[in-house]
This record gives C-alpha cells, structure tokens and sequence, in this order.
C-alpha cells in the first residue's frame, strides 16, 4: 500500500478511485503524563509523553485508514489529510482521511511500502 | 497572622516559580533556537515544498507520506507575560516563539524521517494543529501547542547542488 498526500504518484498511472477511506481515534492522556506535562509546564519546553501519545493516535488512525483501504482493494492512498479536534478536555481526536485508488500496473522499481512509520 | 504567612508563601513560590521560568524556560528556548538554526542548515539538501505536484521527481523511484510530530509547552514566566498582555491585547510575542518553535521542529523531524528513508526531496507539506491537553490546559493558563506536519518525501532526478 503506497500512501502519499498528494494528488498524483510519480511514475504511476490511477486507473480506478475506490472512494474517501477515513481512520480516526480519541486518545486521552493519562495521569503520568498530566503530572509530568504539569511540570514541565512551569520551565517550558518539549513535552515528550505527549508528542509521543501524539505519534502513536497518528499510526492508530493512519492504520485504520489503511485497512479500509485494503477492504477496498486499493493500490494507494492518495492525497492524505488529518485533522484534529477537541473531543472533551484531555481527550483529542485525530482524524486521518485520503482516497483510495487503483494504479495501473507497472515493472515496479522497488516501491517501498508505507510501514505508518 | 497565619493567614499573612500563607499568603506570604504563595508569594514566594509564584516569584520562584516566574524565575524558574525566565531563567531555564528562556535558556531552553534559547538553546532551542540556536539547534534549529544548525539543523537547518544541514538538511539544505532537502527539497521542501508545499507544490502538490512532485517538483524534479525521479518517476522511477517509490515515494511514500512523511511525518514529524512536536509538542511544545511556555513556561510560567510567559504565561504570566501573557495574562497581562491580554488586558491590553494586541500580538502576543511569547507565545509567537511557540508556534514558530514547534513548526520548525516538525518540519525538521519529518524531513529527518524522509532522510532516513533515503529521500531527497518532500512536497506538499500540511501542518495540523491538534489540541492534545484538551482546555483543561486552556483553563489553567498554561498553553501549548502540537503540531503535525506531513508530507510526501520522493527521489529528485539529478540532485541539484543546493545553494551553501
């Protein structure tokens, strides 16, 4: 499964759009990290447990994207968005949506499959 | 007269509180900035666009999505700065570092992440912001700010010398 978020793929021909493929996930920090973030509050700086947390509802979502993807029979998604909202406090929604597309066959040159890393 | 000690206490944590944050939090930023600036520096090889089309693209080789992901908090001092300023209003410069602080770090992680796939170039840079704290954190006046920045990182054809 080839993921890009944009509208083409180089070097490859869309032959069929399969329809929108969406992913999301609520994610509420915990209380480690609530303190830990609480903390860091007072100095400033990089909260790490949350751009981690943020790193992982991001792979959640773009998986479940993916696997509705392959329900569909697509070759790739293209052109990925995500978005964001504020579920309830200390709770975020990230929403990830693209197409799913067909491509034509092709002597592929190694195409490297998106691991969501 | 126990009353007036509380007080004096409360006091006295919130101005070591407000130092704490002048001095490490603006030490930090600082520091930040300064490695910002390094890294950016270096990742000049780099083709970073916001075009939807693939600039230059090798059609022979894979392209695949690109992200880098940043969590920044302010420090006490410059919330405090900024309660203030909002009696006023107008631009609020601390908090202007933080938004241009997280972008700039995104941006570098997810041209990190094309590197290290062996990718030369990246277009069609988004960014997100999402509210991960929720406004619990709003509430008590500390902010932050996450951002997501994505990308689709492709091969160039002749790599161009970038301009030192």
């Amino acid at each position: 499964m080839i993921v890009v978020n944009t509208e083409t793929i180089p070097g490859r021909e869309i032959t069929a759009i399969l329809g929108l493929v969406q992913g999301n996930t609520v994610r509420s920090k915990n209380v480690g990290r609530d303190i830990a973030a609480g903390f860091k509050n007072m100095v400033g700086g990089e909260l790490k447990g949350y751009t981690q947390l943020l790193v992982e509802s991001r792979r959640q979502s773009v998986e479940r994207m993916i696997a509705q993807g392959n329900e569909l029979g697509a070759d790739a998604v293209v052109n990925v968005r995500f978005t964001t909202s504020a579920v309830t406090s200390g709770a975020a929604e990230l929403y990830a949506y693209g197409t799913a597309v067909q491509l034509a066959a092709v002597e592929s040159p190694a195409m490297t499959e998106m691991t969501g890393a | 007269m126990g009353d007036l000690i509380a007080v004096g206490i409360q006091i006295g944590i919130a101005i070591i509180l407000l130092g704490l944050g002048f001095g490490v939090g603006g030490y930090t930023e600082r520091k930040h900035f300064k490695r910002l600036n390094a890294r950016e520096i270096e990742c000049k090889g780099v083709l970073v666009s916001t075009l939807s089309s693939h600039p230059y693209a090798d059609p022979m080789q894979a392209s695949s999505m690109v992200i880098g992901e940043c969590v920044i908090a302010t420090d006490y001092f410059k919330s405090f700065v900024t309660k203030l300023k909002k009696v006023i209003g107008g631009e609020l410069r601390a908090y202007l570092s933080l938004m241009d602080r997280s972008r700039r770090e995104a941006v570098l992680r997810l041209v990190a992440d094309a590197q290290a796939q062996g990718y030369d170039a990246v277009c069609n840079v988004r960014f997100v912001s999402a509210d991960v704290g929720g406004s619990s954190s709003m509430k008590k006046g500390s902010a932050m700010v996450a951002i997501i920045a994505s990308g689709t990182a492709y091969r160039r054809v002749a790599p161009t010398t970038s301009a030192s």
